[in-house]
């Protein structure tokens, strides 16, 4: 069932939160931030996961890397489920999977220089010492494109991109088998967001990562993917491979995302071509999550949830009107 | 390979918060003028101690000595005048910050040693452990502060605590001790509560969970990164709370509960209360003075502190 | 100098704030015209001085560290850098409304939607809170927020992002402006909801006859919905010009970056185009021309390095601060 070359298999993946009212906290209800999502990443690929806020991409991402716990499903690392581990065990586990996160600025402590937040995972794996950990910083930092010279400086001193550069040399310190990136560019300014791009392929190809790469922008997840699923409300509603689903998208969920990316194309938009409003989770009702905001739903769709399907090869897309 | 790599590359030194703050502080001229006054108590004080331990006499520290006659006005022999044994109020004076400056250090090691560990686990580990601390917290500070003191101040007045479990010798707890483990043992909630809020907010921050996602152990976390994130607000309390501490140690003296075997400035202000009516307003002014004095330059200092190692105060 | 059927004309703004290392040059000497009902962008990354233009209009600069140094706001030909503070709260808001990027920070928790848009109609309009509150349902209705009734009892907490934005456009529209300023109004926001937001934006626009300066860091959004456009760098405008003009044909290396590093939709492509370097901050500009050490032509010229270009008519209302604006093309 498993194929070699997978690296990460997500079966059946929920995360609830309880929604907690009155004195003695009494468990009301649940926001399904993740509901019944199910991927597999084949190793040195890019997994691209894209939704709007409050679709639950950045959830899904702790959960898997055991940041957040699971509800029911199976996460399969290296062919391993990791969900059941105890924090010993998981150890080994966690120096295969890093994170790079959205913000630059508050993912890095302020009170820690460069060079000792970069060694923290190497000491905490004692993995290196002395001149042999100093000297490991240094390589890390050229290969994100910062100077040695900086290991003694602190966070402050550097710009937004140059931070996010620092947040990888971090996650890369351990040599990861998987990078989960947390919207690693969406805070940065244009023009540095195609170098930090360019910077993770790169370091992709050098030491042959896989990325779980999460983002709300789809023109950043096109380049940098080859798979791609998009998510809405907890669940994940297409996933193709990238050239096929920018080519062709099925889901009137994902048409309606490319549709609203404003093209760098000069010509006054017709305002005619309106979006209709997101509604919360709490809101969903009993049928297809996305039916508040669908074009084509009809009364079938508000009544019943559909499963996500193949359609063509290797494209999955949970529509009944597909 | 690595090593040759590492001489060639000439290390820039950074600047951290602390540096910076530091450098701000210093430009601050009233506080550094108020650190120079808390400097000066602070090395009475030690002088004070360290003529006790050589067993060293030094005059001005005799202040049992009768110098003239009772109640003697302030002249050019004795600058602040003399109490009604002819004792010279001066000397009682200096003498009395030892038992001041002891008491709210003792009382502020105390209550940090409470409560910045209570505050660092509640706010990390929230659930059970938080909902205890809290519980215990807003019990506490629901009694009437100085009735709360002085319950503690009664009930552990002239006892003996056994500390053998801890393999340290018995300690007999006589009026100073009293004191400070009276104040230490109440007043541990604020820093407690500011810790445990701060805690919590930082614990929400991306390179705590960055931490977590690499494999760190929870004390790490708390000791490596949380701690030192803090810490700032712990030195900022310590000084502000500081003169809280000696205005407690002078209600106590006051109410009779204090050090009674030498003088303090809560003693002296009590003693020369009947005194003051009669016209014999100078016990009173020294020790009022000697008070305001350090209480002033400490909520400078402090409020000095806080502006420039906060990091929320500062300007972009 | 500025024409009659400008509304609004910038001329020469300089706006510094006083730092402990010295005074941070966030605005030097920017000029601009709005003509009525048209959509003015100016467009940067963050840092370049954008936010503080507009800020500098409203006369919103925090004090006492932010102060316009020299330069001129002319409104309606009358130079509002002059006026007091409370001749200026009349215009603040009556003729010169603003919207911010967070939708959340700017709208008061402890008070309802319908409170807050009452009160911003009452102090404005004189009128008192029966009268304000219909008319509030009324806002709420032209920027299409569902059932105004009820939303007008709710708080912001309650809220999306989306609909706070409409709340926020809602407040700032209800005493007819004649220029709304946008303050990244849609960065916080999904894109399905920002295409919304720009949409009410134009449709407003279209029937409340108002201008609006665009501040944002999306050249997309700038694209679709401005008339002209200025770019801003390193507290300087680098390059202006209609925006059909700025996207087919861009003159200054900085913008010719911004265009092509965007990765684009539909295209495969192996590598992004990237501007070298680091966004400069305000207190350590580099010398001539801010952008030549970012510049793939600049960073081994002498005049870029020593010199910096101003701001010159390239080809007719096409204005770039480049010294190669002509020729850029001919030397790659």
């Amino acid at each position: 069932m498993n194929d070699n070359n997978t690296l990460l298999k997500v079966e059946n993946l929920k995360t609830w939160f309880p929604i907690k009212k009155g004195l003695l906290r009494k468990t009301v209800g649940y926001v399904r931030a993740v509901d019944d999502i199910s991927f597999q990443i084949p190793a040195g690929n890019t997994f691209g996961l894209v939704g709007e806020s409050g679709s639950g991409k950045t959830t899904a991402a702790r959960t898997i890397a055991r940041l957040i716990p699971a509800t029911a499903g199976r996460v399969y690392f290296d062919g391993k489920n990791i969900l059941p581990l105890r924090q010993s065990e998981l150890r080994k586990i966690r120096k295969d999977i890093s994170i790079v996160f959205q913000d630059p600025y508050s993912s890095l402590n302020p009170r820690m220089t460069i060079g000792s937040i970069i060694a923290e995972p190497l000491k905490v794996h004692k993995i290196a010492a002395g001149s042999e950990l100093i000297g490991r910083i240094a390589i890390l930092l050229e290969k994100v494109g910062l100077s040695a010279s900086h290991i003694n400086r602190y966070p402050h001193e550097f710009s937004g991109g140059q931070r996010q550069r620092i947040g990888i040399a971090r996650a890369l310190a351990l040599e990861p088998k998987l990078v989960i990136c947390d919207e690693p560019v969406s805070a940065l300014d244009v023009s540095i967001q195609s170098q930090i791009l360019n910077l993770l392929k790169d370091l992709q190809e050098q030491f042959s990562l896989t990325y779980l790469f999460i983002a709300h922008d789809l023109s950043v997840v096109e380049f940098i993917s080859d798979i791609v699923a998009v998510m809405y409300l907890g669940k994940i509603v297409e996933i193709a491979q990238a050239s096929v689903l920018y080519e062709n998208p099925l889901h009137p969920y994902t048409k309606l995302l490319l549709s609203a990316i404003p093209k760098p194309v000069p010509e006054r938009k017709k305002p005619s071509e309106s979006v209709p409003a997101a509604v919360s989770a709490a809101e969903t009702c009993a049928g297809c999550p996305f039916f508040g905001r669908c074009p084509i739903g009809d009364d079938f769709c508000s009544k019943n949830v559909p499963p996500l399907e193949e359609k063509a090869t290797g494209h999955k897309t949970a529509c009944f009107k597909v | 390979m690595n090593k040759t790599k590492e001489k060639n590359v000439p290390m820039i030194k950074g600047r951290s918060y602390w540096a910076d703050s530091l450098r701000q502080l210093r430009k601050h001229k009233l506080a550094m003028y108020s650190l120079s006054i808390i400097v000066v108590y602070i090395l009475v004080v030690m002088f004070i101690y360290l003529a006790s331990w050589t067993k060293t006499d030094v005059s001005f520290l005799d202040w049992n000595q009768t110098v003239g006659k009772g109640y003697e006005k302030p002249n050019k022999q004795n600058v602040l005048g003399t109490d009604f044994l002819g004792r010279s109020v001066l000397r009682k004076t200096i003498y009395g910050a030892r038992v001041s400056l002891t008491v709210a250090f003792w009382a502020s090691i105390i209550s940090m040693l409470i409560g910045v560990p209570l505050g660092a686990a509640a706010g990390y580990f929230r659930g059970f452990i938080d909902d205890i601390v809290v519980w215990i917290y807003t019990t506490l500070s629901s009694i009437p502060y100085i009735l709360l003191i002085l319950a503690f101040a009664l009930v552990l007045r002239d006892k003996t605590l056994n500390l053998n479990w801890l393999g340290l010798d018995a300690i007999s707890l006589s009026g100073i001790s009293t004191v400070y483990l009276a104040i230490g043992l109440t007043s541990w909630v604020d820093i407690c509560r500011l810790i445990r809020a701060e805690t919590m907010k930082h614990k929400q921050r991306e390179y705590i969970l960055a931490a977590l996602s690499y494999g760190c152990s929870n004390s790490r976390i708390i000791f490596r990164h949380l701690l030192p994130n803090v810490f700032h607000l712990i030195i900022i309390s310590f000084s502000l709370r500081f003169v809280g501490f000696i205005q407690a140690e002078v209600i106590l003296s006051f109410l009779g509960l204090g050090e009674k075997n030498s003088p303090s400035w809560g003693s002296m202000i009590d003693a020369a209360r009947l005194d003051l009516p009669k016209g014999y307003w100078w016990e009173m002014t020294a020790a009022t003075a000697a008070i305001f004095l350090i209480s002033l330059a400490l909520n400078i200092f402090g409020d000095a502190l806080r502006d420039s190692l906060d990091p929320k105060l500062k300007v972009q | 100098m500025a024409e009659n059927n400008t509304l609004l004309s910038v001329r020469n703004l300089s706006t510094f704030f006083d730092t402990e290392q010295g005074p941070a040059k966030a605005v030097q000497d920017v000029s601009f015209d709005i003509k009525p009902a048209e959509t003015f962008a100016l467009v940067g990354e963050s840092g370049c001085g954008k936010s503080v233009t507009a800020l500098s209009i409203m006369q919103l600069i925090p004090h006492p560290q932010g102060r316009i140094v020299s330069g001129k706001i002319l409104f309606r030909n009358h130079n509002i850098l002059e006026l007091t503070e409370r001749q200026m709260r009349v215009i603040r808001g009556n003729k010169i409304a603003m919207i911010f990027q967070e939708p959340m920070t700017s709208l008061n928790p402890v008070f309802t939607i319908g409170f807050q848009i009452a009160e911003a109609i009452g102090l404005h309009q004189r009128k008192n809170s029966a009268q304000a509150w219909p008319m509030a349902e009324e806002m709420l209705e032209k920027v299409h927020i569902p059932d105004p009734e009820r939303r007008l009892y709710e708080y912001p907490h309650q809220l999306s992002g989306g609909m706070r934005q409409r709340v926020m456009i809602a407040m700032a529209i209800s005493c007819k402006p004649s220029l709304l300023i946008a303050d990244e109004p849609t960065t916080a926001l999904d894109v399905t909801i920002q295409a919304q937001i720009l949409d009410l934006l134009d449709e407003l626009q279209q029937s409340e006859k108002m201008s609006i300066l665009l501040i944002t860091h999306d050249l997309g959004v700038v694209a679709q919905r401005a008339d002209n456009v200025a770019v801003m760098y390193a507290s300087k405008i680098v390059e202006q010009c209609s925006c059909g003009e700025l996207f087919n044909n861009p003159l200054h290396p900085y913008t010719q970056g911004l265009l092509n590093s965007r990765p684009q939709l539909g295209v495969k492509q192996k590598r992004l185009n990237t501007i070298a370097g680091n966004v400069p901050e305000p207190l350590n500009f580099p010398s001539g021309c801010k952008f030549h050490t970012r510049c793939p032509i600049g960073c081994n010229d002498k005049r870029c390095q020593t010199a910096e270009p101003q701001l010159r008519e390239v080809s007719p209302n096409h204005f770039a601060a480049c010294w190669y604006a002509e020729g850029y093309d001919k030397l790659l």
